[in-house]
């Protein structure tokens, strides 16, 4: 077996161990899989179904007119990478709008930690990318952007989450 | 529509959204949407909520015609 085969092994299995454990630390009950109640499961499935359509749609767009658009800024590879995290935005603010986004049995504080986090290393290997101007080939954004959209998701779900909080719902009891 | 009489029956028993909605399972949002009227719960959903309040699915939840 080669260095590198090695290498990508024990990088997914350290990835796998680490997902596992972040599953169960953002849950109360210790769990992996998380619990949502009935209405929540109707808004999650609503947030799929517009974020299906606008990704079909956004790809369908860019494959009929995105090469033909001269001073487009991001080759192919950035391109979809974009239109797939804007299908995850538009799941998420809904999602969070409309309280489904957290579940039942999650530890929001710890969530956020982790959201925290892993916005903060995508955004610095984002501008990492850009300073040292591996985030252009021939003059437009490449695949590398991937670490800076997702940082920008991440940032998205923060201001959403604020947002959500400075606006009360209409009725809600407080008491 | 809104379900005063759910409003009410909790507010008799001195609960608050979040308690009703942590003894029946499900989010604080939810139990809101029920009682303003923008969600229309399960029969499940109806009697864990009758159960919590000790009331019957008619006193909570039946309309009458107008």
């Amino acid at each position: 077996m080669s260095a590198y085969m090695l290498g990508v092994i024990i990088g997914i299995s350290i990835g796998v161990i680490l997902v596992i454990f972040l599953l169960r630390w953002t849950k109360k009950d210790g769990r992996m899989r998380c619990k949502w109640d009935e209405r929540q499961l109707l808004i999650r499935g609503n947030g799929y179904k517009y974020s299906f359509f606008t990704v079909i749609i956004l790809l369908y767009l860019y494959a009929m007119i995105g090469s033909e658009i001269k001073g487009f800024p991001m080759d192919s590879q950035a391109a979809c990478i974009l239109i797939i995290l804007v299908g995850a935005v538009i799941n998420i603010v809904y999602c969070i709008w409309n309280g489904a986004y957290f579940s039942l049995n999650e530890n929001r504080k710890r969530v956020l930690m982790v959201f925290a986090l892993l916005g903060a290393v995508n955004l610095l290997i984002g501008i990492r990318h850009l300073v040292r101007g591996d985030a252009f080939t021939g003059g437009v954004l490449n695949g590398l952007n991937a670490n800076l959209f997702c940082g920008i998701l991440f940032v998205i779900i923060f201001v959403t989450l604020f947002l959500r909080m400075l606006i009360p719902e209409k009725d809600y009891d407080e008491e | 529509m809104k379900n005063l009489r759910l409003k009410s029956a909790r507010a008799a028993l001195d609960m608050s959204q979040q308690q009703l909605a942590d003894r029946v399972g499900v989010s604080r949002q939810t139990m809101n949407a029920i009682e303003k009227g923008d969600y229309n719960p399960t029969i499940k959903l109806c009697i864990a909520i009758c159960k919590v309040l000790g009331r019957t699915l008619d006193e909570l939840f039946w309309e009458e015609d107008q």
